[in-house]
């Protein structure tokens, strides 16, 4: 989300990817679902993939002269689901840490893909390839959920701050991972 | 740039730099200082405004120029032939002010979410008011003032 109700009567998606602060919500959720951002100079226009649109801490790749119009979300279908899990100091607040994930099945029970993001775990929103990897191809379990947990532990690079300590945020960004990934297997009905 | 914007009903045109926010274009463009700055930073909501009648926004957050040719009320615009408005009313009765700093931004998101919804449930006044902190804290006597705003609002006009 946006902070809260009355400063989203003016912010939007597009302006808080384009803001890509470390603890922002939506660059978490882009990476998960895999978006893409439409990008537009006088040179035309150019579709950037999320991975490459966030450059580093409030900066992304649009150049001088463009402007970001719109974000692409891939449609999901009926057997896939998503979740997104934050901790917060107050309504509204940039993430203490936040995890978003995505995965989808196949029709044998095993996972046909999965994302795996996190927030305040780095300069910027960070993809846990290890976490996405491990899950895919493999039926969904106690064990596997663990294993994407601490493959996030692993991959949380958090700064300490007034919201935590950094062993604090690396702790909940594995937790929140697999809170996550509970909620969105639950969503499609399927046993973890 | 020139910036044509109606505030509480009175047409005001003045020649701002783009960058002039709109917090700063009421309170030092156009000499309404009812309209607090807190944080500067959209966080607290001291700086609130009503645009177009129903839409609350942070004028911090907001350039000056984004409002031109809209409708802005400010706390100024709220009260009427020397009658407080309910919600000014309900903030006196139910003691919903200390300092009064955060009060123009409470009275004014307050009053968009009892033009979209004339009886909130509690939760939806809380939620509703997310955006506008209140250091002294009195949150409680906060809601308990737009309640009773809500339920002066619904009775039929003329009644008492």
């Amino acid at each position: 989300m946006v902070a809260d109700p009355v400063v989203r009567q003016m912010g939007t998606v597009v302006g808080s990817l384009c803001h890509n602060d470390p603890a922002g919500d939506w660059t978490a959720v882009a990476l998960a679902s895999r978006a893409t951002v439409v990008v537009r100079g006088t040179g035309g226009t150019r579709r950037v993939p999320i991975d490459g649109f966030l450059v580093d801490s409030f900066s992304t790749a649009v150049e001088d002269g463009e402007m970001a119009l719109g974000a692409e979300f891939p449609v999901p279908d009926d057997a896939t689901a998503g979740s997104y899990q934050k901790v917060e100091r107050k309504v509204g607040d940039f993430a203490t840490a936040a995890a978003a994930v995505q995965v989808s099945m196949n029709p044998d029970g095993t996972i046909r893909a999965a994302g795996v993001a996190l927030s305040a775990a780095g300069a910027c929103a960070v993809r846990v390839d290890a976490a996405e990897q491990l899950l895919a191809g493999q039926k969904p379990s106690a064990e596997l959920i663990r294993a994407a947990s601490d493959a996030a532990w692993h991959r949380s690079v958090p700064q300490a701050d007034l919201r935590g300590s950094v062993e604090y945020k690396k702790h909940l960004a594995g937790v929140l991972v697999a809170r996550g990934l509970r909620q969105a297997f639950a969503r499609l009905g399927v046993q973890a | 740039m020139k910036v044509h914007v109606t505030i509480n009903g009175v047409s005001y045109e003045r020649d701002v730099e783009p960058r002039t926010l709109l917090a700063y274009f009421l309170r030092e463009d156009c000499g309404l200082t009812g309209t607090h700055v807190g944080c500067d930073t959209s966080s607290c909501g001291c700086c609130v405004v009503v645009m177009d009648g129903t839409r609350a926004v942070k004028s911090c957050s907001m350039f000056a120029v984004q409002a031109d040719g809209h409708e802005i009320l400010t706390v100024e615009g709220l009260a009427e032939g020397g009658q407080l408005h309910a919600l000014q009313q309900g903030f006196w009765d139910q003691h919903g002010l200390q300092c009064g700093y955060c009060t123009p931004g409470m009275l004014l998101t307050s009053y968009a979410l009892l033009k979209h919804q004339e009886n909130p449930s509690e939760a939806d006044i809380r939620e509703a008011l997310a955006g506008n902190l209140c250091r002294c804290t009195g949150y409680n006597n906060i809601v308990k003032a737009v309640q009773q705003a809500a339920a002066t609002l619904r009775q039929p006009v003329g009644a008492k």
